[in-house]
């Protein structure tokens, strides 16, 4: 009998995952033991271990091992992801307090999930092999299936939880029967033995469908049009936290995998790829703009402008280059912030049960909460791209790529759509400035602390990434992967 | 040097007051607001100072300083720093924007005292300032492009100040909407200047751009079409100037400050600073010219029958902006300056003057409730006179000298149909004197008409806090123009100091060969336009002012003309009708309906018919979406999978 | 004789009806259990490549979707009580 050989596994390449699986713990049992005073202090629990996590995924930085038998990467790629997902998740924690604590959804199990969804999305960045990329997506969607309908007694949260979980399910079958398809074609489940084999196969029509089929799983993560159908509905339904969570820290495994997927494994599809992936980019960014224009509810418009966002992520994909990967990292970093501190505001003011979040209910912020309107003007900027915010610095960065590679009608088709999504943006500023009260009674505005906490960090974050953004695009620069 | 090395402060300081009005500006007293605000402009005003200072110190071909802050954005090949740069060029528009603009702070703090949120008005007035000296030091494209789209927002906000009045904030969305598409094209402009030359910094293009392209190839071709497209954009020229008179519905400071002196001239100093490309692109120069001569007779004619006072200088900013861009067109961007420069201080001046005139008639800004002005609010009468003179190109006034320099230009160019455009302009000069003093005799002479007695009582001089600037800016008006003065050694003070930056490599920048004859000839045309407009102003608005309304009584081809006019040509209907009404069918009629609701659901119902035979898929709209949505992945599937194998089958 | 080829054409087939089935019935129940009949369809491939190739990978990749496949149906069943309580007997 062959002994059976043990791979080698390094532990502390996956320190951060350890610590969120342990924090999760951690919140359940509380939420088992603690009176309902003990539970205010779940978020903050939560935000620990986001941090913590945080900064052992930061220490990580620079190290490249191959780990559990080539299952499972440490490189500087999923190193920069990772803190994505912290922040998401950490900030995510942040603006729940108050919220889970006014919708009666403080439980440990509400922070939990979020957790246990971020390590899922680790393990979406770091997997190198489709078995833990099949894993890590189901971990963190079916996570998410249960946050979207964390407010039971909301229907539109139970329609929105039941409608993402079922195509989000569809999706996944189509992903797995995809990879089955490729295994089928290569013989293999490991990213690089894949790619190897995968220069003979060109043309081969069980591995075309498999790749397609993956296209398509990773293309509904990534809310790419037209998988887009079911963002804007789970997006609105959604609790908002849980919404501002999902449309960053979730977004960006999946545009990690999907880009390592793409980067390792079949990197002699690129001449192909690219053509699907520009097609991909350009209908979903604008589809989610032009959509975004006529919508009349906040929320809703974020849901949409999230889908552009996807697309110009999108471009990054299309470019295939090392500058293009990057260059989707860090606007996915840049994202994380801007959006999580649009929602947060957005909470702010939509008050208790989210009931006022049409334009007309921002109408006469700049006077009846300066402060609130001011953050969420610059959030809303950076979101358009307007110059000095993190948001330009982005999208600048991102375009470059494209332009660099000769892609100049992408960069071009992306130029117009940012210059057609300021018109959206802006539309909630001209809200807030321009427009008196209409006399409906609105919930009296007023700024939990962490809440405050959040919109500062967030603030900071967007002006600070905008106007001093070089140190951290190297970084994200030394995060590429080898196309 | 104290002054050049702390070049960053004139921007910064404007930085720091809108900062501290706008985030506790409601806390303060009115008159800490005003100190913070004009304060934070006066000493940006000073810093700038001593920077001209430094600059006109060194030699001539030294005057150029760049002081670099920090790597901004470093991706790759690119590099953009966060750079200002400092020479002839920016040094001018530098003096002109703090110096006007201070005085305008300090103007404002006496036209808004009444207003409602009056820190906010100057926290937008300050950020403006910024954004405008971040335009014209910037030492790359993006920081000029970053420039541009804040004084774009800060105009937005303020023409929508009175937003209460739904024409206010439809002016602001207007002026928002024709500003993106030129924003548009800079932004495009600016990446293919990246493109081509793996840079955007000033002394990176610049100095290579003669190399690296070829004269009137389509690289330069469309990079300068596409600045172009900007400048009209920001500058109101034809076809995107609608947006300017509009633009009137914001308070007068800011008519006076963005919309006279400073921000529309933006797209002049744009088209300046990239000398280096527009001269290489002759088609670009035609177009330019034509645009400018065109739009400054269009705008003058439109200007003849307005009775709003504000409108009337309103077309005459987008005439006089269409002369500078002649200027541009026909290579003489020395006197496109100058006439920024002397433009900005009576131009500036006619509005605060007009501003002091709407103050004492309680806020009436039609000419026909006025007349007779002069004798109550003197200081305005007379500051009001001698900007109107300057405008009418009268000489020794500032006007004259810029726009004589203008013409020459024009008449002596080498761009295809020069000539045209120099009598197009010449008109235009005329057209100029004729309603500026049709403005000034229904403003300021003969009997007050209005009806109302509280205004017939109310009418007041303005405070001196007013009227000071008034006299500053009047002062400029007429000296401004010195500057342009021959000197012994052939061209003029301001030529000479600009010329470095306007020297074509291959070329010395050498003024034209000039008879003095010929130059007094054209002279003599120019002026005598200007004065038989005067006379028939006064003619038809101050001696006989029935034969007017005689004239138009007879009907005919005159009242159809009258009527044109009057109405702008129609040109914001045309535009509703052409391009904004299908614009807002298409996106919320049309795409919205169309791809959600007809291809989605249509596509739905007919694979449910045709696949499944069932019917009505639909029981409610809720329980079919989520199919709907299945669907729509399957069939983007299928699309996707299409796809691909049509493309490997391919090879 | 039975070659791969028809292994691959029974799971082409299960996992069309696993489609269909989401796409046309109405009852959640059921759209859950094409779900799964999609899911079983790859996993008679995995198990049908490994067994053709002599890997053992195919086989512990179809364990981990087992393990996936219930969690996704333990949180499938805690909706359905929810939803078929209301009017719509169930449809979604």
């Amino acid at each position: 009998m062959t002994p059976i050989k043990i791979p080698s596994i390094a532990l502390d390449a996956i320190g951060p995952e350890m610590v969120l699986t342990a924090t999760a713990m951690v919140l359940l049992m509380i939420e088992v033991f603690a009176d309902k005073k003990g539970r205010d202090h779940l978020g903050y629990i939560a935000l620990g271990g986001s941090v913590l996590a945080g900064a052992l995924a930061y220490k990580l930085s620079g190290v490249s091992v191959t780990t559990f038998g080539g299952l499972y990467v440490v490189d500087n790629f999923s190193t920069f992801f990772k803190i994505i997902f912290m922040i998401s998740a950490g900030l995510t924690a942040l603006i729940s307090v108050k919220y889970a604590q006014d919708e009666g959804i403080n439980h440990g199990e509400y922070y939990a999930m979020i957790l246990f969804a971020t390590v899922g999305m680790c393990v979406m960045a770091s997997a190198r092999d489709l078995i833990t990329i099949f894993m890590g997506v189901e971990v963190m969607s079916i996570a998410l299936y249960v946050l979207a309908g964390m407010t039971r007694t909301r229907e539109v949260s139970n329609e929105a939880s039941l409608k993402y979980f079922i195509l989000g399910a569809f999706s996944s079958g189509f992903l797995l029967y995809g990879m089955a398809l490729v295994y089928g074609a290569t013989g293999t489940t490991q990213l690089q033995a894949i790619g190897k084999a995968a220069g003979l196969l060109t043309g081969n029509p069980m591995f075309i469908a498999g790749a397609v089929m993956m296209t398509i799983g990773f293309a509904f993560k990534v809310a790419a049009v037209p998988f887009h159908m079911w963002t804007p509905d789970v997006y609105q339904g959604s609790p908002a936290p849980v919404t501002a969570f999902m449309s960053t820290g979730p977004k960006a495994a999946a545009f990690a995998a999907f880009l390592r997927v793409f980067a390792e494994a079949f990197p002699a599809m690129k001449e192909d790829w690219w053509v699907i992936i520009w097609s991909l980019a350009v209908l979903t960014m604008t589809m989610g703009n032009v959509v975004a224009l006529v919508q009349n509810d906040v929320k809703r418009m974020l849901a949409y402008s999230s889908i552009a966002h996807a697309g110009y992520i999108l471009v990054g994909l299309a470019v295939a280059s090392p500058a293009g990967s990057s260059g989707a990292a860090f606007y996915l970093l840049v994202y994380a912030f801007m959006n999580i501190g649009a929602f947060a505001l957005l909470i702010v003011a939509a008050g208790k049960g989210e009931r006022t979040t049409t334009y007309q209910d921002f109408s006469g912020m700049g006077r009846r909460s300066p402060l609130t309107a001011l953050a969420l003007t610059i959030m809303v900027f950076s979101l358009a791209g307007i110059p000095p915010t993190a948001g330009f610095a982005g999208k600048f960065y991102l375009f470059m790529s494209a332009l660099e590679k000769g892609f100049v009608w992408l960069a071009v088709i992306a130029v117009i759509n940012s210059v057609v999504s300021v018109f959206y943006y802006l539309k909630l500023v001209v809200y807030m400035y321009m427009r008196d009260e209409d006399g409906e009674a609105r919930p009296e505005i007023s700024v939990a602390a962490p809440l405050a906490v959040a919109a500062v960090v967030t603030v900071c974050a967007v002006m600070w990434l905008g106007v001093m953004p070089a140190k951290y695009i190297d970084f994200a620069k030394s995060a590429f992967l080898p196309f | 040097m104290w002054g050049l090395e702390h070049i960053w402060w004139v921007p910064i300081l404007p930085l720091i007051g809108a900062t501290i009005n706008g985030l506790v500006g409601h806390l303060l007293s009115k008159r800490a607001v005003g100190v913070v605000a004009v304060g934070s402009t006066g000493l940006s005003f000073l810093v700038a100072l001593a920077a001209f200072g430094n600059i006109l110190g060194l030699a001539p071909d030294q005057r150029v300083y760049e002081s670099v802050l920090f790597t901004w954005i470093q991706a790759g090949s690119f590099t953009a720093e966060a750079a200002l740069q400092v020479d002839p060029l920016s040094a001018v528009f530098l003096m002109v924007v703090t110096g006007v603009g201070f005085l305008i702070h300090v103007y404002s703090v006496g036209y808004m005292g009444h207003e409602a949120g009056y820190p906010r008005y100057f926290a937008y007035l300050n950020l403006f300032m910024f954004s405008m000296l971040l335009l014209i030091l910037g030492a790359n494209f993006l920081l000029m492009f970053i420039g541009w789209e804040g004084v774009g927002l800060c105009s937005y906000l303020l023409i929508g100040y009175y937003y209460e009045k739904q024409s206010a904030s439809d002016a602001g969305k207007k002026a928002f909407v024709m500003n993106r598409i030129g924003d548009f094209g800079f932004l495009l402009a600016i990446m293919w200047i990246f493109w081509t030359f793996g840079s955007i910094d000033y002394t990176t293009v610049f100095p290579v751009a003669h190399d690296k392209l070829a004269l009137g190839g389509l690289a330069v071709t469309g990079i300068t079409l596409l600045l172009f497209l900007g400048a009209t954009g920001k500058s109101a020229q034809i076809p995107l100037y609608t947006w300017l008179p509009d633009a009137m519905e914001g308070p007068t400071p800011v008519s006076a400050l963005i919309h006279a002196a400073t921000m529309v001239t933006a797209g002049v100093y744009m088209v300046a600073r990239c000398n280096a490309l527009f001269n290489l692109a002759p088609m670009t120069m035609m177009i330019v010219a034509l645009i400018g001569a065109t739009t400054a007779i269009f705008a003058a004619t439109m200007g003849l029958y307005q009775f709003d006072i504000k409108r009337v200088l309103a077309y005459s900013t987008v005439s006089q902006l269409g002369y500078m861009f002649l200027a541009c067109g026909v290579g003489a961007y020395v006197a496109a300056v100058f006439h920024v420069m002397t433009h900005a201080f009576f131009k500036a001046c006619l509005f605060l003057g007009s501003g002091s005139v709407i103050h004492g008639m309680s806020g009436e800004q039609d000419m026909r409730q006025m007349g007779g002005l002069g004798k109550k609010m003197p200081m305005t009468h007379a500051t009001f006179l001698i900007s109107t003179l300057a405008i009418a190109g009268i000489p020794p006034l500032a006007g004259f000298f810029s726009k004589d320099e203008i013409l020459l230009s024009a008449f002596l160019g080498h761009t295809p149909g020069h000539l045209l455009y120099w009598v197009l302009a010449t008109i235009a000069a005329a057209v100029t004197a004729f309603y500026m003093f049709r403005l000034y005799f229904m403003t300021f002479t003969g009997e007050l008409r209005a009806e109302d007695h509280h205004v017939r009582d109310h009418v007041h001089e303005s405070p001196n806090v007013m009227t000071m600037p008034l006299v500053i800016l009047a002062g400029l008006a007429v000296v401004g123009g010195f500057l342009g003065l021959p000197m012994i050694e052939g061209g003029h003070a301001l030529k000479n100091f600009l010329d470095p930056v306007f020297a074509q490599p291959g070329h010395a920048a050498g003024g034209h060969d000039v008879s003095v004859g010929l130059e007094l000839l054209l002279m003599g045309v120019s002026v005598g336009m200007g004065v038989l407009g005067i006379l028939t102003a006064r003619y038809y608005y101050s001696v006989k002012p029935e034969a007017a309304v005689e004239l138009l009584n007879k009907g005919g081809m005159i009242k159809s003309i009258y009527t044109l006019m009057q109405n702008k040509y129609y040109v914001d209907e045309i535009y509703d009708a052409l391009i904004v009404k299908p614009i807002v069918a298409v996106s919320d009629k049309g795409l919205w309906r169309f791809f959600d609701v007809k291809v989605v659901d249509g596509l739905v119902n007919f694979a449910a018919t045709f696949f499944m035979g069932l019917g009505s898929m639909f029981r409610t709209a809720h329980t079919g979406l989520t199919r709907s949505y299945a669907y729509a992945m399957v069939f983007g599937g299928v699309f996707l999978a299409g796809f691909w194998l049509f493309l490997s089958s391919g090879k | 004789m039975i070659t791969v080829n028809h292994y691959i054409a029974l799971s082409a087939v299960l996992f069309v009806i696993g489609v269909v089935g989401v796409l046309t019935r109405r009852n959640i129940i059921i759209v859950m259990m094409s779900i799964e009949i999609m899911l079983n369809a790859a996993n008679l491939l995995l198990v049908t490549f490994a067994r053709q190739s002599g890997d053992m990978t195919g086989h512990v990749f179809v364990f981990m979707v087992m393990a996936v496949a219930a969690a996704e149906a333990a949180r499938g069943a805690c909706d359905h009580p929810r939803v078929v309580q209301e009017p719509r007997d169930g449809g979604y």
